[in-house]
């Protein structure tokens, strides 16, 4: 009955288009967004039957939302997005579309999806109170559609919150789009992996300092007393979240930090940021909670994840790079950037292990893919956490409002 | 074939092999020999074995040759060569008996052609080969055979050659020839031949030494010779014999020494080969024609056989029997008294088969065959029940005497007294095997009494307690009426004299609150009939249901009659006079609303109970602010519409001057009854009802089919009503945990939109009543203060707007949940910590944890909807689910 997994390590809300014919759009969410990709093209199995045309692939991965703290609340907001005239979550007044039809079941009839409609949604649903506070985050692929969306949010009254960062994530080379795994050199799949979908961590190596220092910190029971409210932590008697910042081994009890976070609101439950109490560095509430997360539930994903870094270290880069990564407010820009030598190491794990000399990158997923089953040390993949819902389709969206 | 296979299974030779020289086919010639023949093809012309020249027509059996054989022994000379036959048969390395082998296998080759059946021919064959094969089965014989040079070599060979001799058929003449002269007699049998009871007949002929092997070796030869005039009758008769049931053993014995005293054979041979013969001659044989135990058992049957028959029970029981020697040497021996039914026909009909272990052999002669001509037994018992036996309809009753195992002297009956006695009986109709089982003889006559009994039973369970209870006149001969409707199916369309349905059950329990009123009303009215004479339709309804209520509530298992009914009574009694109070202020003829009253007081008079009751005061004469301080006083929210304000004054007034209600009639009916009113007065009340089963909800009911009337267009303020709506329904769902908190959901709805005074009044009613008391302290205790404290200004304010109420609620809600210490559990996080590690909230749950004591804690003593949680999570964006889903089904992992 309770949580029995921690929050995931990547999912996301993607808005798809058709390379081939722009007003094709399909909205979805996954874990795995390069797999996911590769499903609504054909290349793999299990793709959606709204993509399944053949005319309309191969299909992009235009902007995504990232961010959510369990694969339920990634759900309920994709259906919100697939839904915006029926869904609960846009009061009546903010509604941009209104189902004028009512289909044949009785249910009000969708109203066409465009990218501009779609956009416009999403702004709506950014801000509605309903997932106005999660830790989103919103990434463009697409640098067209990027446009669109900053046009829109200059044409709303209302913004979406500050600390919502939309990243812009297009490929250096080609504007248009970055999300295709047409490359097959090497130069090519490097280049893809700085950016676009494929470059996203979908495991859990952004946290891995964090989580190591949190193992550290409770395998030896040095919890110390809490930064903020000052009575001691007694080991295992609670829930106490960790400064990811190494060296700072702060602890407090989740509640006090949470109300440090919010610095006296009252009204608000759930903060998104706030500054370490002893090392005052800027900490994304979300990132602290997740290794918190991990440490009390995820603890395969923890031995996945630490399995593993030591047999990285054998590369070499990769336990530097994530010691260098921070959490800080930007940390998703920043490691991806710092991520960028040690890429072949670090990001998705899952190139790893298969040679340099494998140029194209649907091979190399592809076995990778297999390399996942046949080498157990392939952690991070949400699927292999033990994520049993990953992907959900438009058309067989369960109605979670 | 190894050399270890030779080592290992030299060391234990059974003695039986010993005698045999190791040779498992002594009969046969050496292999060298059977090779050499080997090539031959099937024989015809010339070399076909010549046509016995007394063929057997039919199927030969191996006793019937046997039989033939023994018959015809005649002294030693016959012996001799059958003693020889028999060395023959075992000695391997003599030559002789192939030559006699040879005539033989002629004659058999010939009987073989008789049949003329690939069954009998192959078996034949098979036999041969499968005395081989018994021999493979051994297979240290091989290698035996290997060592020892020829025998074994023989036996190995001969193991060879029956299994060529299966895929030709010439070969086995080879083998066969040996072999088949003893299997001729056993020819007719043979389907079940194998080796291994060649093996057997061999080895029991061996162990019965020669002289078993002498006389059937004689039949033998004696019908090889086949000049045995002697033997013509035999065999023919021994022929015409197989051809029938087959008989008795003790006929065919005694058959078999008849035949034989003809040719003044020496019975020696005879009696040698069965001890058990009889010798009553043809009183057994006529045995055979008889139906008897004995033939219901065909393996009795063949074993005391005659010589023939003898034969073939050898030749079956070694057949069938699988290496079990000693079956052969026993075989002879009768079957011994006769078993007890195995079969469940036999079962059924043991009662009706005479014993025959009581029987004297022979007068069991004619003692069958008397059976189906005489009329010692009853004609109508034991005549028509042999042949009823078989069908499956079948006198149970008989059915179970066969369990004890013996027939009851059937005692002749005179036709009608027959008849009588067939009347009596208790047919049950089954098939044989559950006929059969039944146990106990008594059972089936119980069980049809005990059916017949139940069929008798009054299936109305209240017919005694109408009798027994409702003291009053009112309902006296309504009860009367009820008592004789039976809740059958007729009764169910039952109708009392004013041509109302009877039948309670029938009552709609979506009119309840309805029924409730109209049941006050007839209370009221000793007479139901005057009731129809109003012409407000409404109250017709009412009227029609109020009569059903009343047998209702007569029906009803009065636990507590007699104050229970009065207070039930005053009760009702005390609604009609809301309801007059409420008629006022509708355009209602005022003999409606005068009727009920005038009867009203007169009835409560007449129910020494409710005498309690003071005068009530008439509110209707109260200025509005005094009804203002009056509704305060009773701690309500103040009420704008001065109508409510009397309703609610008038229920508080009936509520603190009631009696205890406990179980009501009405209530009880109606308290089962999720089914939510139309009408969405209705449905707080409802909706609060659901959650608090035990609560007698016919009052609240009542009240709130009453307020509707009285303000149906009160405009729906969530204010007044939300404050203390949440009160009651703070009681409510606090004692109702366990209720699902989807009815918590769903009436949500119907309470926003309504403001119902009902809740409120009903409220104040609750005090009085003693059951269930815990609700009414509660709701004592907690509703007055909160109400004030939470929105003093709210007090003169008619309303409060859903906006700020739903903030003022979160904020408690939120203050809930944050002033919470953090847990201690790290795997049990309290509300906070789930929200601040972004779990989806269940809001099935929250609602549960805000509603028992979390939103007290802080000071909001209202019960708060999963909906509201709903709400306040999104205004947090806090991620919330559903446990339950909109289908029903609930999550169970997230």
């Amino acid at each position: 009955m309770p949580m029995d997994r921690p929050i995931p390590a990547f999912y996301c809300c993607y808005l798809l288009r058709s390379t081939v014919r722009h007003g094709s759009v399909y909205v979805g969410s996954t874990p795995n967004p390069v797999r996911r990709l590769k499903q609504h093209n054909g290349l793999a199995k299990g793709g959606a039957v709204r993509t399944s045309k053949k005319t309309l692939r191969p299909w992009e991965m235009t902007c995504i939302v990232t961010g959510f703290p369990s694969h339920i609340a990634a759900l309920q907001f994709e259906w919100a997005w697939q839904n915006p005239h029926i869904t609960l979550h846009i009061a009546p007044e903010e509604r941009l579309q209104r189902a004028t039809q009512k289909k044949r079941s009785g249910q009000p009839k969708r109203p066409r999806h465009s990218v501009p409609s779609l956009l416009s949604n999403l702004h709506v649903l950014l801000r509605s109170p309903s997932f106005s506070r999660w830790p989103l985050e919103l990434r463009f692929f697409s640098a067209d559609v990027h446009k669109a969306w900053t046009k829109w949010t200059k044409v709303t009254a209302e913004s979406i919150r500050d600390s919502l960062p939309v990243i812009q994530d297009f490929s250096p080379v080609d504007q248009v789009s970055s999300g295709d795994e047409s490359g097959s050199s090497p130069k090519n799949k490097k280049r893809k992996t700085t950016h676009g979908i494929a470059a996203l961590p979908i495991d859990y190596t952004n946290q891995k300092t964090h989580v190591v220092i949190g193992k550290e910190i409770v395998e030896f029971e040095r919890e110390g007393s809490c930064k903020i409210c000052k009575r001691n932590l007694e080991h295992d008697a609670g829930i106490y979240t960790i400064c990811p910042s190494p060296g700072c081994e702060s602890v407090t009890h989740l509640t006090c930090l949470s109300k440090h976070f919010l610095r006296g609101d009252e009204e608000t439950l759930v903060p998104i940021k706030g500054h370490c109490p002893s090392c005052n560095t800027e900490l994304r509430w979300v990132d602290v909670v997740k290794e918190l997360s991990l440490r009390m539930r995820g603890q395969k994903e923890v031995e996945k994840l630490l399995k593993v870094k030591r047999a990285r270290k054998t590369k070499g880069s990769a336990s530097q790079v994530a010691v260098e990564s921070s959490d800080g407010e930007d940390d998703e820009d920043e490691i991806m950037e710092e991520f960028v030598p040690g890429t072949q190491g670090m990001v998705a794990d899952y190139w790893r292990a298969i040679d340099d000399t494998d140029g194209s990158d649907a091979e190399s997923i592809t076995s990778n893919i297999s390399l996942a089953k046949t080498t157990s040390l392939h952690a991070s993949k949400p699927g292999a956490l033990g994520t049993v819902i990953e992907d959900s389709d438009w058309d067989d969206m369960d109605v979670l409002d | 074939m190894a050399s270890t296979d030779i080592l290992t299974f030299s060391s234990t030779p059974p003695r039986q092999f010993g005698t045999c020289n190791m040779s498992s086919s002594p009969a046969l010639p050496s292999p060298s020999n059977l090779f050499m023949k080997k090539p031959q093809i099937l024989r015809t012309g010339s070399r076909a074995a010549p046509i016995p020249q007394n063929p057997t027509a039919s199927f030969t059996s191996a006793a019937a040759l046997f039989q033939k054989a023994s018959d015809n022994l005649q002294g030693a000379d016959t012996i001799q060569p059958l003693t020889l036959a028999s060395v023959d048969i075992y000695d391997i390395d003599s030559t002789e008996p192939t030559k006699s082998l040879k005539l033989r296998t002629k004659k058999v080759v010939a009987k073989k052609d008789d049949p003329s059946n690939d069954k009998v021919a192959k078996p034949t064959r098979k036999s041969a080969a499968k005395k081989d094969e018994g021999e493979e089965v051994k297979k240290p014989r091989k290698p035996r055979a290997n060592k020892s040079g020829g025998d074994l070599a023989e036996n190995g060979e001969v193991k060879k050659a029956p299994r060529k001799s299966r895929a030709k058929k010439v070969d086995v003449d080879e083998n066969g020839d040996v072999l088949v002269k003893e299997k001729t007699v056993r020819q007719p049998r043979a389907k079940k031949v194998d080796g291994d009871t060649q093996t057997k007949i061999s080895k029991g002929k061996v162990t019965k030494g020669s002289k078993a092997e002498a006389p059937s070796k004689v039949k033998v030869k004696s019908i090889d010779s086949a000049a045995e005039s002697l033997d013509f009758g035999l065999v023919e008769a021994v022929k015409r014999r197989t051809a029938w049931t087959p008989p008795r053993p003790t006929s065919l014995s005694s058959i078999m020494p008849v035949s034989v005293d003809t040719p003044d054979t020496p019975r020696g041979g005879l009696g040698l080969l069965e001890s058990e013969e009889k010798t009553t001659g043809f009183k057994d044989l006529l045995e055979s024609f008889g139906f008897t135990n004995s033939d219901a058992h065909p393996n009795e049957r063949k074993a005391p056989d005659g010589a023939g028959t003898r034969k073939r029970k050898l030749i079956e029981l070694a057949n069938t029997n699988v290496g079990d020697a000693a079956v052969v040497a026993v075989a002879p021996k009768p079957k011994g008294p006769k078993k007890k039914a195995r079969t469940i026909t036999d079962q059924a009909t043991s009662a009706y088969r005479e014993d025959e272990a009581d029987l004297p052999s022979p007068p069991a002669a004619p003692a069958p065959l008397l059976q189906y001509f005489t009329y010692k037994d009853s004609a109508n018992n034991d005549g028509f029940k042999i042949p009823a036996k078989p069908r499956a309809k079948s006198p149970v009753k008989r059915g179970s005497k066969p369990k004890k195992g013996s027939a009851q002297a059937p005692i002749l009956l005179s036709p009608e007294s027959a008849l009588k006695q067939v009347g009596n009986q208790d047919f049950v109709f089954g098939t044989s095997s559950q006929l059969a089982r039944e146990e106990s003889p008594t059972f089936l006559r119980d069980l049809h009494e005990a059916i017949q009994a139940s069929n008798q039973i009054e299936d109305d369970p209240f017919s005694d307690i109408l009798d027994s209870s409702s003291p009053l006149p009112v309902f006296s001969s309504r009860g009367k009426a009820l008592a004789s409707a039976k809740r059958t199916l007729w009764s169910a369309g039952a109708r009392d004299t004013s041509g109302d349905l009877l039948d309670v059950e029938m009552i709609d329990m979506v009119d309840s609150p309805a029924v409730a009123r109209m049941l006050k009303v007839s209370a009221m009215q000793p007479n139901a009939t005057s009731l129809p004479s109003h012409t407000d339709d409404w109250l017709d309804v009412e009227e029609i249901s109020k009569s059903t209520l009343a047998s209702t509530m007569d029906q009803m298992p009065p636990t507590n009659v007699g104050p229970i009914e009065t207070a039930i009574r005053e009760e009702l009694l005390s609604s009609p006079l809301r309801n007059s109070m409420q008629k006022q202020n509708s355009p209602r003829p005022s003999k409606v609303s005068k009727k009920p009253k005038v009867p009203g007081p007169s009835q409560s008079s007449t129910i020494p109970q409710a005498s309690q009751a003071p005068k009530r005061p008439d509110y209707d004469s109260y200025s509005t602010a005094q009804l203002m301080k009056e509704i305060a006083s009773y701690r309500f929210k103040p009420i704008k519409n001065r109508d409510q304000m009397l309703t609610l004054l008038e229920k508080c007034w009936e509520g603190k001057n009631r009696v205890a209600l406990g179980v009501l009639g009405t209530n009880k009916i109606l308290s089962t009854s999720p089914v939510k009113d139309s009408s969405s007065a209705k449905a707080p009340p409802a909706s609060s009802q659901n959650t608090s089963p035990k609560r007698p909800r016919g009052r609240p009911r009542k009240d709130s089919a009453a307020s509707p009337e009285a303000s149906p267009a009160k405009p729906k303020t969530k204010a007044k009503v939300g404050r203390p709506k949440k009160t009651e329904t703070v009681e409510f769902l606090e004692f109702d945990s366990d209720t699902p908190l989807s009815q918590i959901r769903t009436p949500k709805k119907s309470q926003k939109k309504a403001k119902k005074l009902v809740d409120e009044i009903s409220d104040s009613d609750t005090p009085m009543t003693p059951s269930p008391p815990r609700r009414r302290a509660s709701q004592l205790g907690s509703s007055p203060l909160p109400l004030r404290l939470l929105n003093p200004a709210e007090e003169e304010m008619a309303e409060t707007t859903p906006a700020e109420l739903q903030t003022f609620l979160f904020s408690h809600i939120t203050k809930a949940v944050t002033s919470l210490p953090p847990s201690t559990d790290p795997l049990k996080p309290n509300w906070q910590e789930k929200i601040l590690l972004y779990d989806p909230i269940v809001l099935e749950d929250l609602t549960l944890w805000l509603n028992t004591g979390a939103l007290d804690k802080v000071g909001w003593d209202g019960e708060v909807l999963a909906k509201e949680v709903k709400k306040w999570c999104e205004s947090k964006s806090v991620c919330c689910l559903w446990r339950e889903n909109l289908r029903g089904g609930s999550r169970c992992r997230y």
